[in-house]
This record gives structure tokens, sequence and C-alpha cells, in this order.
């Protein structure tokens, strides 16, 4: 505890100000390398591929050491480098679907999601335990993009609805309303896909699971 | 017939009000899941809930799916990658202004450390993290370090330069340290070697910045013609380079070595000597 009242500004502080460029680069990889692989697993998941992550994970790292100084005091180094991929995949995307021509990002429409949330809870669990790490980043990968990054964000990154909201720039209850519709569309998705693949697995043992 | 249509229709509007509250709390389920409900939401949901079965599979699937995630692995960039960032520094930072904002960037980003610091200094069981800010924030000052040929000196100068990429080891005990000063603070204390014998270090702050003090073999100490010169004509051994100083000193059945920035180093009027 003595420790805080020695950080209180002394007459060194003034010397602080003056950082050279070469100590702000070491500051920078001191704060950001930890948090690379993680950075790459948001893209990987929202990306056609590996390379094109890569891309985005190398742009965003540039853009943050451009930007170093803005990072504030509040902001926790790896919400601030998500905010800055988020920003560079929203980019490429807008770019590639006008050089593309894609259709526009999907739309979600309620009866959609009414018809999924009919599916019983029952086998749900079973479900889960037939899909491996691989189908269940597909499906991730496949939802519409803006459904896709609350998800990754909450459920596998564990950020709180407050980080997440100040990352992509919503409100707290748009959080809420995507959250709930994209873990409805994953697990629609991966009902649907574990129908496909083990049909007559599923008809044996049909009676366990209605 | 009237009648019988008459509760038709008040019916038919029951269900549209009904099938309203269930579309907009459909949308709270997330938050449910998470604890991220007001108290008076989490009221409303939980009666809804009690009539819905549709929304009480959805929240057992939500809760299912969300734990699941949870074990999704770290996908890893490519080596090719890691090498690429690790360059990125090189890159020139924001365009254009040059000389000020560079000022101000370095200013904040030390700024949100020790704040950082702060907070990680009072959260159990920061301390070994505080410890990691500690380092990025008073040594980020050092300038390239300059090497020695004297081995003592090369084995601190290395040490004090490796610290700068890594966590402080945490001590077990804080013992008393060899040499004192005003504003110096011992932070943690480990054993390492110096010259071949076995040596304890201790890291102290000083001002802003860290100085590391070693407790050294005597014999070490008195190894090398040049500071046994220095040590004989001015009672001390002192090296200096690039900003970075390094002090040699005898103590009563050992040696002091101190390596740290100049301008961080107590002046030798200002140093106590504790174990003489």
């Amino acid at each position: 505890m003595g420790i805080k009242a020695e950080l209180t500004p002394s007459s060194r502080v003034s010397n602080l100000y003056g950082v050279p460029m070469s100590n702000s680069g070491k500051q920078f990889q001191q704060l950001t390398t930890p948090w690379r692989d993680r950075l790459f697993s948001v893209a990987v998941r929202q990306a056609d591929s590996r390379q094109k992550a890569e891309d985005w994970v190398q742009e965003s790292m540039l853009k943050a050491w451009k930007h170093f100084s803005d990072l504030k005091e509040s902001e926790t180094v790896y919400a601030w480098l998500l905010k800055i991929l988020h920003s560079v995949i929203v980019d490429d995307v807008r770019r590639e679907s006008r050089r593309a021509k894609l259709a526009p990002v999907v739309c979600v429409e309620d009866e959609e999601l009414q018809k999924h949330s009919s599916s019983s809870a029952g086998p749900f669990e079973e479900v889960l335990q037939q899909q491996n790490h691989d189908r269940i980043s597909n499906a991730i990968s496949a939802l519409p993009c803006e459904f896709r990054e609350v998800l990754l964000f909450r459920d596998v990154e564990g950020l709180s609805y407050q980080e997440i909201s100040e990352i992509l720039d919503i409100p707290k209850g748009t959080v809420m309303s995507r959250l709930s519709r994209a873990r409805r569309m994953l697990s629609s998705a991966l009902i649907k896909s574990s129908d496909h693949s083990s049909t007559h697995v599923r008809t044996e043992s049909a009676g366990g699971f209605t | 017939m009237n009648t019988s249509y008459h509760t038709d229709s008040s019916k038919l509007a029951d269900d549209t009000k009904w099938q309203e509250l269930h579309a907009s709390l459909q949308d709270m389920l997330a938050g449910y899941v998470d604890n991220e409900l007001e108290e008076d939401e989490v009221l409303i949901l939980e009666a809804h809930l009690a009539g819905c079965k549709l929304c009480r599979d959805d929240l057992a699937r939500q809760f299912a799916l969300s734990q699941h995630l949870r074990a999704l692995p770290l996908e890893r960039m490519s080596a090719s990658l890691h090498d690429k960032l690790d360059k990125i520094t090189e890159q020139p930072q924001v365009e254009s202004k040059v000389t000020q904002p560079q000022k101000a960037s370095g200013g904040s980003a030390t700024r949100w450390l020790e704040r950082q610091w702060l907070k990680l200094t009072f959260s159990a069981g920061g301390w070994a993290t505080a410890m990691a800010l500690v380092v990025a924030l008073y040594m980020q000052q050092m300038p390239n370090p300059p090497h020695s040929d004297i081995p003592m000196v090369a084995d601190a100068l290395s040490q004090y330069t490796t610290a700068q990429q890594n966590t402080l080891p945490v001590s077990q005990k804080l013992s008393e340290v060899p040499a004192s000063w005003p504003g110096g603070t011992l932070l943690s204390s480990w054993e390492t070697t110096i010259g071949g014998a076995p040596a304890q270090v201790y890291a102290m702050r000083s001002g802003k910045d860290i100085v590391f003090q070693y407790r050294i073999d005597e014999s070490v100490l008195f190894r090398n013609p040049e500071v046994r010169e220095a040590i004989a004509r001015q009672g001390r051994f002192t090296s200096e380079k690039d900003g970075t100083e390094i002090r040699a000193l005898p103590m009563k059945a050992s040696g002091l070595l101190m390596v740290g920035p100049c301008r961080a180093m107590p002046a030798s009027n200002e140093l106590t000597i504790n174990t003489i």
C-alpha cells in the first residue's frame, strides 16, 4: 500500500512526457503482444480465410500503433484493439460488398426467430456434444456479421455488455437483443446441422430424446 | 352468434398483446442468462417465463450454448505474422504531426499504465501483474544499454535489460536492502548469479525509474583490475554510457553493484550503506 504514495508525481515526472519514439514502440509492444492471438481468434471466426484474418489483424495493429496516443486511461487494451479490429472489418466488408455487389447483410425476420425458438430444449445439450470445435466455428462464421460479433465478444471472449456496447458503439439494449437473436440463430443452425449429419443415429435412439 | 364473435375477437386481442410481449421479451433472454438485466426487468421476464414454454426452452438453450462456447480453443496466428507485428513499430505513427503529439502519446500511455498499476495494486492477487507493469512503466526509458567487458558489469546490465521484457520475480520476503537513499523504495528481491557467484538482487524504484542493486561476492567485486584500481583510488567504481550508470563499491564482507538510469542514481552523499 505504501507504494501508492510513492507514485504521486515527483519532480521527475516531467521527464516522462518526453518519451522518445523508440520507447513508446516498446511500450506498445508490451501492451499489445499478449493480445495478438486472441485478436486473431476473433478475426478468423469472422473471415472466410485465415489469410483474410491475418490481413485484418495486421491492419488493425498498424492502426493501433499509428493511433497509440488515442488509448484512453479508462480503456482496457484488449477492448481498444477489438474496437479497431471491428472498424477494419466493417470497412473491408463494405468495400468488398461494393466491389463484388454482394447481397446486403442478411436481415433476420422475427417470424424466422419464432420458428427457431420453438425447437425444444431437451435434445439441445446432446446437439452441442455432437459438434466439434470446427463445426461450431463454421456455424458462427455463417451468422450475419452484426450478430456474430456480439456472440464472439460475449460468449467466446467474455466481455461485458458495457464493453461490447462501447466497442461497437451501440446501446446495451441492442447488445442484448442481438445476442439473444445470435444465440437463437446459432442454436438453430447447430440443430439443423446435427439433424443432417446424424439422421440415422437420431432415429435409432429417438426414444430417448422425445 | 354475436356473443361468440365478441369473445373470439377479445381473445384475439389478448393473443396479439401476449404475442407482442412475448416477442419483446425474447430479446431480453440473453440479458437474463448473463445477469445483465435490471431488477424490474427480471420480475417481468420471470412472470412471463412461468407461463411460456417457448421462452423457457430458449433460455435453456442459451445457457447451454453460452457455456459451450467458452470452451472454444484459441486460434493462433502464423509465426510470420508475429514477425511482421514485431516490426510494426518501425512504421511512422500518425502522419504530419511529429513533435508535440508524440510527446503527448508517450505521456498519455504512461499515465494509462500508472492508472492501471494503481488499480492492480489494490486488487487481490494483482501484485505479480503490478510488477510487470512497473517494469513497463519505469524501465521504458532506458536507452540501448551499453555492454561491458567486465563480467560482473555485463551480468548486471543484461539482467537489468532482460527485466525490461519480463515480469519482475515477486519476492518471497522483502529483506533489508544493502543501500538505501531518499526516494528509493524496494519493490522486489530475488537470488541471482553475478560473475559466476551467487548474488542477491534488489529492484528499487527511484523516483520514476527502476534501479537494481546487487549484493555480490567480494571476490567478484575485486576480480577486475580496473574496478580494483578505481575502488582503491576513489572508494568506488563508476561507469556511465548512454544514460545508464553502473556503480560498484565495497561493503563489509561483500560488494555492492548498482545499475540504473543516471538520473535515478542516488548521489553519493544520499546513499546509506546499511551493512557497513
